[in-house]
Formats: C-alpha cells, sequence, structure tokens
C-alpha cells in the first residue's frame, strides 16, 4: 500500500460512522484501490488530498462516491425466487384477510440498489393480476443510500447480463423493450408502480408512510448489532400487526426484535410483525 | 444432483464453455454440432436432464430440431442459446414449448440460474 495507514484509517471511520459499514484493516488493500480509482474520477492527486477534502466537508460529491464505493450493490432479478413466490402465494392474500378492504400493498424495497428486486416485486404483482383480476395492486418504494445505482433504477434500463440473471425469457419478452444492440429498458407501465428517494438507514426515516411489506434482504449483515436494533425497530413501526419484514434468507431476527415471528414456507424465510 | 446434458450447437466453443461452466455439476455431456446428429443422439437416448440448442445451425435449425423434438414427445427441458435477439421469433417459440432462452455470450452465473429455473 502506497497510501499512508493513517488515511486509509480516518476513511475507514467515516464510512463506519455514516452508513454502519465496517471495513476491517486487513481490506484496507482494497479500500485503497477504490478511494484511488475515486481520485481518478474527480481529479484528486492522492488518496491524503482527498482525505483533505473530504475532512473540509467542501464537497459533498465525494463524501458520496466515497460511501457509494462501500456499498455491495451485487443483485438480479428474482434473486431467491422462492421469497417472490411466498410473496404472491403467501403475504398478499394474508394482508387480504386481515386488512380486507385494501386494494392496493404497499412495499418498501429498501437499499434496493439498481432496482432488480423492485421490478421483480412489480412482475411478480403483474403476472398474477395476468391469471387472477382480483389480485390487487402495489406501490413500490425503493430507496437506497447512493444516488448513482436510484438513478439506474430510476432509467430501468439493463444490459444483455443483466436481464439473464434471474429473470424467465417470459418476464423478458412481457416486460422489456429491446434499447438499441444489447440494452433493455423496463416498460413504462412497470416503471410507473415505482417511487425512488435516496434513504441512509442509519439515519431518522423521512416520512415515507406505512407499509404491508418491507424488503431489507442482504443490508443488515453489514452493520453492528446496534445498527441492526435501530434499522429494525424504526421498520417496525412502519409495518401494521401482520405486515412483513424480509430479510435476507441468511439473516436472523435473534437478539434484534420480539416485534416479529420466523414464517418458513418452503424454502423462503420471512418475519411477521406480531406486536 | 449431478446433470446428464445434451448439447446441440454447431460452435465447438460454447461445448467447451458449457463443460467448464458446469463442470461441478456434471455427470455428462454429450455433443452434437447440427440438429441433424442432436436427433440421432435422442432417437437413442433419451436420458437427458436438459437440453442447451443453439438457434442458428447448418443442416437443421434450432427451430426446426425443436418442432421435430416435439413432434416425438419429448419431454425434457430445452434450453435455447442464441445471439439471434428478434423477440417475436423467441416469443414464438416460448410459445411452442421452448423452456427458457439464453442470449450469448453468457455467464456461468446465467446458466445455473436458467436450469435452476427448468429443474425447478
Amino acid at each position: 500500500m502506497s497510501t499512508p495507514l493513517v488515511y486509509l484509517k480516518n476513511f475507514a471511520d467515516f464510512i463506519e460512522k455514516n452508513i454502519g459499514i465496517i471495513y476491517q484493516e486487513t481490506n484496507y488493500f482494497q479500500l485503497e484501490h477504490r478511494l484511488n480509482d475515486i481520485c481518478t474520477q474527480t481529479g484528486v492527486a492522492t488518496v491524503a488530498d482527498l482525505w483533505q477534502k473530504v475532512s473540509a466537508g467542501l464537497e459533498p460529491r465525494i463524501k458520496d462516491l466515497i460511501l457509494d464505493l462501500a456499498t455491495n450493490n451485487e443483485t438480479s432479478f428474482f434473486r431467491d425466487l422462492a421469497i417472490f413466490k411466498a410473496l404472491s402465494d403467501y403475504m398478499v392474500p394474508e394482508i387480504q384477510k386481515k386488512y380486507p378492504t385494501k386494494k392496493t400493498i404497499d412495499i418498501w424495497s429498501a437499499a434496493g440498489s439498481t432496482g432488480q428486486e423492485a421490478y421483480s416485486i412489480a412482475m411478480t404483482f403483474a403476472n398474477c393480476k395476468d391469471l387472477n383480476v382480483m389480485f390487487p395492486d402495489c406501490n413500490i418504494f425503493v430507496s437506497d443510500i447512493s444516488d448513482r445505482v436510484l438513478q439506474k433504477a430510476k432509467d430501468g434500463l439493463y444490459n444483455h447480463l443483466d436481464v439473464q440473471r434471474g429473470l424467465p425469457a417470459k418476464n423478458l419478452i412481457s416486460f422489456f423493450e429491446k434499447e438499441g444492440d444489447s440494452n433493455w429498458r423496463i416498460k413504462s407501465t412497470l416503471r410507473s408502480k415505482l417511487n425512488f428517494k435516496k434513504i441512509n438507514l442509519l439515519e431518522p426515516f423521512p416520512l415515507i408512510g406505512n407499509f404491508d411489506v418491507i424488503f431489507c434482504r442482504n443490508v443488515l449483515i453489514y452493520q453492528s448489532v446496534e445498527n441492526k436494533i435501530s434499522v429494525i425497530k424504526k421498520m417496525s413501526q412502519l409495518l401494521p400487526i401482520g405486515g412483513y419484514l424480509v430479510l435476507g434468507s441468511a439473516e436472523s431476527m435473534i437478539g434484534l426484535s420480539e416485534d416479529f415471528k420466523q414464517i418458513h414456507l418452503d424454502r423462503a424465510v420471512f418475519f411477521e410483525k406480531i406486536k | 444432483m449431478k446433470l446428464k446434458v445434451l448439447c446441440i450447437d454447431d460452435s465447438k466453443s460454447v461445448h467447451a464453455f458449457l463443460k467448464q461452466c458446469l463442470e461441478p455439476k456434471l455427470e455428462s455431456l454429450t455433443s452434437a454440432f447440427n440438429g441433424e446428429e442432436g436427433l440421432k443422439v435422442i432417437a437413442q437416448n433419451k436420458n437427458f436432464d436438459v437440453i442447451f440448442l443453439d438457434w442458428e445451425m447448418p443442416v437443421k435449425t434450432g427451430p426446426e430440431t425443436f418442432q421435430e423434438l416435439k413432434k416425438n414427445g419429448n419431454k425434457i427441458p430445452v434450453i435455447m442459446l442464441t445471439s439471434k435477439n428478434n423477440m417475436e421469433d423467441v416469443a414464438h417459440m416460448l410459445g411452442l414449448g421452448v423452456s427458457e432462452y439464453i442470449m450469448k455470450p453468457f455467464t456461468q452465473d446465467i446458466i445455473f440460474e436458467k436450469i435452476d429455473m427448468v429443474l425447478g
């Protein structure tokens, strides 16, 4: 590493303080590599100079780039397919039983990255509606801490590899339009189901309404226990009794909240709010 | 479960890439280099979990081969491989019973995800 350790530690502390993601010293080489990319992108000579700018707080754009580099935007359409089946076959019917007057299901894709999760939810609803006109509509709210990935989600434009990751060909045909030689854009009928907002889950949530289902998958695994408890508590306040919180398939609620009970359905695991 | 795969494609590099991608889950990969050869293989051995079928091939194209497979009562899931991106044609083949569709070039993740889709 050519950057003095003190600067890398400063950046690691800065990232942890702002978004709770912890960089261990063994991963500083990766952090340095990513910081060097930002230097090139912004025309700053060294990582040390970059720190001077960030610590002076004068360039919010650089701050955003740094927080963006720390987030893992790995995602694909219908990632963990079982949870989308659980949504259509279990969660939605159960919500309708509990709240029979409800015509629209409100869903939050928290830390929704480049939108594949939210669009997969929208496709699930559209496919169900094709089979059963009585199936409810959905409103989907997508948030992320990164302006860059949120813009990609809003654009709904994916390349030829993106649209093959997890996406059945019949959904590609039904919900996308080809754009140029190798890009595909989500049709506007589906895009219109989504609303977007930049949110840092560690800060107090802005007024975003209430939800029937919140997806927050593989986000809290990078956080300290205190942060996990705080985020789950804030999300719980936005769910009615009988609403659902969906975490990553390997994430547990043990020791984090007593507001939820765990439900296993085939290969899907999710949490129902009980108090 | 280890997979028994039939690949019908006129490009040797596709066979090699598929073999390399599937290696951890592969029991056997049988190769045919055009539709006619593929039909002969299936006439003698129907013990495959999945068939990868190229769209554009000499002698007999992928769609023609699929139609014959269908006529012969094929029950093995067929994933079509193609660099052809005419969605109307693809939709037509899916309507006829092709299980999935992969656009070239593709990655190992895509292969495994599509196999999961067709085998459940």
